[in-house]
């Protein structure tokens, strides 16, 4: 059932479609059916996996790469990092940079400077196993403005403000965009995968407003509409169907790895990507 | 069609050589309160120890010396009947058989024929009547023909409460629903929670896991064949029921009597009856409903001739607010013409009509976009049954499909950011020509084995793209209109060879080769009224099955229980599957996101049936594996299919207590699916990510489950009481892998179970 959420998601009509899928699927818990219990389950133990997560934003750096190790799946706590890997990155250009670790798994380069149009080249070596990706950085697509929406709020959905992203799709050219929302007094990001596609709207006007998140009168947001390539695009969209922390969604098809872009058996990702940030306060009831 | 003939002319002068003046006893053999013909009506001359049974129309033909004879005619459920024919001539013989009242004492059935069951060559199939089925009790209380079938060995269903099946390891569009010989494309109501098949109006249903005459093709796995009720050609009857999800009421009779009948059912829910009266608009605005409407008339135009008109339609609404909403459903159309040319040929001429599409719409302030995706059937279909004499029967015929697939379509408003968009029309023909023999050839050996050639065309207008390894396109190729754009066609064999070892058991051996050249478009579990059918093409191969299975049935106390069991190979190649995150929805090049490779299944089953007295029912047990081998998935190491299950039993009691009370019971055994579940985690992105091993490494929770009935009878009025999964057991519906909510450095393994026990009540009437 949630796949076809996930396929009017595709429809670029998330919101109501959400509601229009839980709604179905409501009638179940609605009438005492469905119920959730944690239990125990025997898994594999896995030979840990290099993980590999790097970025290259226009501008200046820091333009960080992490790296860490996969861990078993009952283990709490947080991941290994990868200390003394060769990070480098080069680009089309010929100019070459070498990484620092600045703290133990992370490791970064600040005096590279992001441009549109560069192709970046990622090389991490790790005890003896080199890896690599590229990525093409992209034009910015600028955010027009940011608007917000009150909802009355009803038995299907809570009474908030729903946001509005608006931006101009350049005709010609296969975008693909991802939006992130920060709560701008705690510089929180709020989190989801929230993706532009531009398949079947290309040269359009954009309202974009397919965010799950409904916001308070106060509630200081900062968009950022971040410009990737095709490949990263449907990293973020497997990614998405297989984090752990998305509650709530059946699994669709059969899970797998999200479809990476790095060579050598490494997990994660390199993008190269273009942002554009704007903000909004949503006013405090008079 | 000229080797055909040859071959037909060759078969014929193999038969036995004739002595003696033949004669033929030819008729219809029908049920004596409505005048509905009844299938398989077995028709045994006591002094030549040989007989035939009627086919799915009811006619039966018999051609023996010129005699005395002690005919006699008997189907399950009806007082038999015997009749003293002297014969001399060819005659013509009707006869109608009345309904045996329930008999609660213990009966005793006198073994002097050999049970159908033993006599032929056919295996892996079930006949079942809706009546028979009727008192099983179903999750909602609705009586379901597909949730009824996953009872029996070798079907599963494709996930709890779902409509959907796999058989022998097939994917779930690997079986053939036929209605009224019309093909129905998606079977499913509400997300696949209830099946479109009406049982009030559904007369037959026959089940073939394998060995399927070659009269039927063009699926892998299984056929389903469902024969709509004629009529009552005697009077009119009406009969009805409320359950808790939904209404239904029937009505038939004669147009004129003994001439023609009609049958009009209807079925709907009615739970958005209830939205209608809530307090809140966006409740009132929302709609949510599903109904049928089979609808058949038939009338006989003399000895010869009969048609018959029969029709099908179903919807589902979907409606959220005055936002969104979406609607899907089938439509089926038969037009049939029965003939009989002789006493011995019997025709039957079908142009059939059947049709399932769906439509979304979003209204988003003045933005209006909607969606739609259909496909499109007309078939014309001749089949002929040559009854030659008691030990040869002959069928043969052909289909000619035209399919139109609609794949996609947006329109949307001119505020809409959506611009509009239409993935191209596909059109194929499917033609299929076949002739089967059922040869006896001795007192022990029966055998049943035919040719069927089928072929495929896929015609233009459209592109036939050619990919790279990557699924990029490196070339397109543009076809006219009608223009041949690829073509695929093949012999698929089939043989069945029955051995009777003595009056109560025999050993049977079976070949099929089956083709399929239609492919359902989906990445779920679980159906979706969004699945699409795709044709084969240049790029997609036709899947092929070759499956053999051999059998030992056996009976027991004088035929009160009917065991067989069975062991099969089946293996199927060009199978599709899809790449990780593939885009398989309005996507003009969905064929670069698939994969394709092969799958093999192997298995035993056990049926053991008890057929009369108080307690009635059966069993069932199947053991089984299924396996997938990919290229592209799984690092290219064979690994098990979803379906892969390997302990399925069932067991169907019901218990005739009294003439007013009938209770039943049912329980479900199962071990665990193939599934895929993380083996470890890592962070990326700023969450906790499942890092998967391999494909379904593991394995679901067994499954288990009771479930109850009881059925007050009166004389109008009947209750029917049921209660699913009567002791609560959670079955996993699913396990999410995903993080704690109180500890964010922690994840967890969540079961979620859909329906603990569930209580149903249905009032049935009827008048």
């Amino acid at each position: 059932m949630l796949r076809v959420i996930r396929f009017l998601k595709i429809l670029k009509a998330n919101r109501p479609a959400q509601k229009l899928g839980l709604f179905a699927i409501g009638l179940f818990p609605l009438i005492g059916l469905s119920c959730e219990d944690v239990i125990d389950i025997n898994l594999n133990s896995v030979e840990p996996r290099v993980v590999i997560e790097g970025t290259i934003t226009h501008g200046w750096g820091p333009h960080p790469v992490r790296i860490s190790k996969t861990d078993d799946y009952f283990i709490p706590g947080n991941f290994t990092p990868v200390s003394e890997a060769i990070v480098t990155v080069t680009d089309d250009a010929g100019r070459s940079f070498d990484y620092q670790e600045i703290e133990p798994g992370i490791y970064q380069n600040e005096y590279i400077l992001g441009f549109a149009g560069r192709t970046y080249y990622l090389s991490v070596t790790v005890e003896g196993a080199t890896y690599t990706a590229s990525s093409t950085m992209p034009e910015t697509i600028p955010i027009d403005s940011l608007a917000y929406e009150y909802q009355p709020g009803d038995e299907f959905e809570d009474e908030g403000y729903l946001l509005h992203c608006y931006f101009q799709d350049p005709e010609g050219q296969d975008d693909y965009c991802r939006i992130k929302i920060w709560n701008g007094n705690t510089e929180k990001w709020l989190g989801g995968y929230f993706l532009y596609n531009g398949d079947w709207s290309d040269g359009n006007y954009i309202d974009y407003n397919y965010f799950w998140n409904v916001f308070e009168p106060g509630d200081t947001l900062t968009v950022g509409l971040m410009t990737i390539e095709k490949q990263i695009h449907d990293y973020y969209l497997t990614l998405s169907q297989v984090v752990a922390s998305k509650d709530g969604e059946m699994p669709q098809g059969v899970p797998a790895n999200p479809n990476t872009n790095l060579s050598g058996g490494a997990l994660g990702y390199f993008a190269a990507f273009a942002i554009d940030w704007q903000s909004i306060v949503i006013p405090s009831a008079e | 069609m000229t080797k055909i003939l040859l071959f037909l002319t060759l078969l014929f002068t193999v038969s036995p050589i004739q002595t003696q003046i033949k004669y033929t006893i030819s008729g219809h053999i029908r049920d004596s309160s409505s005048g509905e013909e009844l299938i398989g009506a077995t028709v045994y001359i006591k002094e030549l120890k040989t007989g035939t049974s009627s086919n799915v129309y009811g006619f039966y033909s018999v051609t023996v010396p010129a005699g005395e004879y002690k005919v006699r005619y008997s189907v399950i459920g009806y007082e038999p009947q015997e009749i003293d024919i002297s014969l001399t001539q060819s005659m013509i013989k009707d006869i109608e058989l009345s309904v045996k009242p329930v008999i609660l004492s213990p009966t005793i059935v006198t073994a002097e024929t050999v049970e159908e069951n033993i006599k032929t060559p056919e295996m892996g199939s079930y006949n079942i009547q809706p009546v028979e089925i009727k008192t099983i009790p179903i999750i909602f209380g609705e009586q379901d023909i597909l949730k009824t079938i996953q009872l029996l060995p070798g079907v599963r269903s494709a996930g709890e409460g779902q409509s959907g099946y796999n058989v022998r390891g097939g994917g779930t569009d690997q079986n053939l629903m036929l209605l009224d010989e019309a093909i129905v494309y998606n079977a499913s109501h509400l997300l696949g929670f209830f099946s479109v098949f009406n049982s009030d109006a559904i007369k037959d249903i026959k089940l073939m896991k394998g060995s399927a005459s070659a009269e039927y093709g063009g699926r892998l796995s299984s056929v389903l064949d469902l024969k709509m009720k004629e009529g009552n050609l005697k009077n009119y009857t009406g009969t009805g029921g409320i359950g808790l999800v939904a209404s239904r009421l029937t009505f038939q009779g004669p147009i004129v009597k003994d001439k023609g009948s009609f049958i009009v059912s209807g079925r709907r829910t009615y739970l958005d009856l209830f939205l209608k009266m809530s307090k809140s608009e966006s409740v009132r605005k929302s709609e949510i409903y599903f109904y049928d409407l089979n609808l058949k008339s038939n009338y006989i135009l003399g000895n010869n001739d009969r048609v018959f008109l029969s029709a099908y339609t179903g919807r589902d609404v979907l409606g959220y607010k005055d936002e969104f909403g979406i609607d899907w459903g089938n439509v089926t159309a038969t037009l049939r013409w029965n003939h009989l040319f002789s006493d011995k040929l019997f025709s039957n001429s079908s142009l059939i009509f059947s049709k399932y599409d769906y439509q979304i719409s979003f209204t988003n302030g003045d933005e209006l976009i909607a969606v739609n995706s259909s496909i499109k059937d007309i078939n014309l279909k001749e089949d002929f049954q040559y009854f030659h004499n008691t030990a040869n029967k002959f069928q043969f015929g052909l289909s000619a499909i035209y399919h139109t697939f609609l794949p996609g379509e947006i329109k949307a408003s001119d505020a809409s950011s959506v611009n509009p968009l239409k993935i191209k029309n596909k059109y194929a023909l499917e033609t299929a020509l076949y002739i089967s023999h059922e040869y006896d050839y001795s007192d022990r050996i029966a055998l049943d084995y035919g040719l069927r050639y089928s072929g495929f065309a896929v015609l233009g207008p459209g592109n036939a793209y050619t990919f790279d390894e990557y699924g990029d396109v490196i070339s397109t190729e543009s076809y006219k209109s009608n223009q041949l754009m690829k073509y695929y066609g093949g012999i698929e064999p089939r043989i069945a060879v029955n051995y009777i070892l003595n009056q109560s058991s025999s050993l049977k051996l079976s070949y099929d080769r089956n083709k399929q050249y239609m492919h359902l478009l989906s990445t779920s579990t679980s159906s979706t009224p969004f699945d699409i059918w795709h044709p084969s093409t240049k790029n997609v191969k036709p899947g092929i099955a070759d499956q053999i299975s051999l059998g030992y049935f056996r009976n027991f106390d004088n035929n009160n229980f009917e065991t067989s069991l069975e062991i099969y190979y089946k293996n199927m190649k060009n199978q599709v599957d899809y790449r990780n995150g593939a885009d398989i929805y309005l996507n003009e090049l969905v064929e670069a996101e698939m994969v394709f490779g092969r799958a093999w299944s192997y298995g035993a089953e056990l049926f053991v049936k008890k057929k009369f007295g108080r307690y009635t029912g059966w069993l069932s047990y199947a053991i089984s594996r299924t396996r997938k081998k990919f290229d592209d998935i799984n690092d290219g190491k064979s690994f098990p299919a979803r379906q892969d299950r390997t302990h399925d039993l069932s067991i169907v009691g019901t218990y005739n207590f009294s003439e007013k009370w009938t209770f039943s019971a049912n329980w479900v055994f199962y071990s665990g699916n193939a599934v895929t579940f993380p083996s470890g985690k890592y962070y990326v992105d700023g969450h906790i990510v499942n890092l998967y091993t391999e494909r379904n490494g593991y394995r679901m929770p067994p499954y288990h489950r009771l479930d109850l009935g009881a059925t007050l009878n009166g004389k109008r009025f009947s209750w029917n009481f049921s209660l699913y999964n009567a002791y609560g057991r959670k079955n996993a519906y699913a396990i999410l892998f995903r993080k704690d909510e109180l500890d964010p450095t922690r994840t967890e393994a969540v079961r979620v179970a859909l329906f603990s026990f569930f209580p149903s009540v249905t009032l049935n009437f009827k008048w």
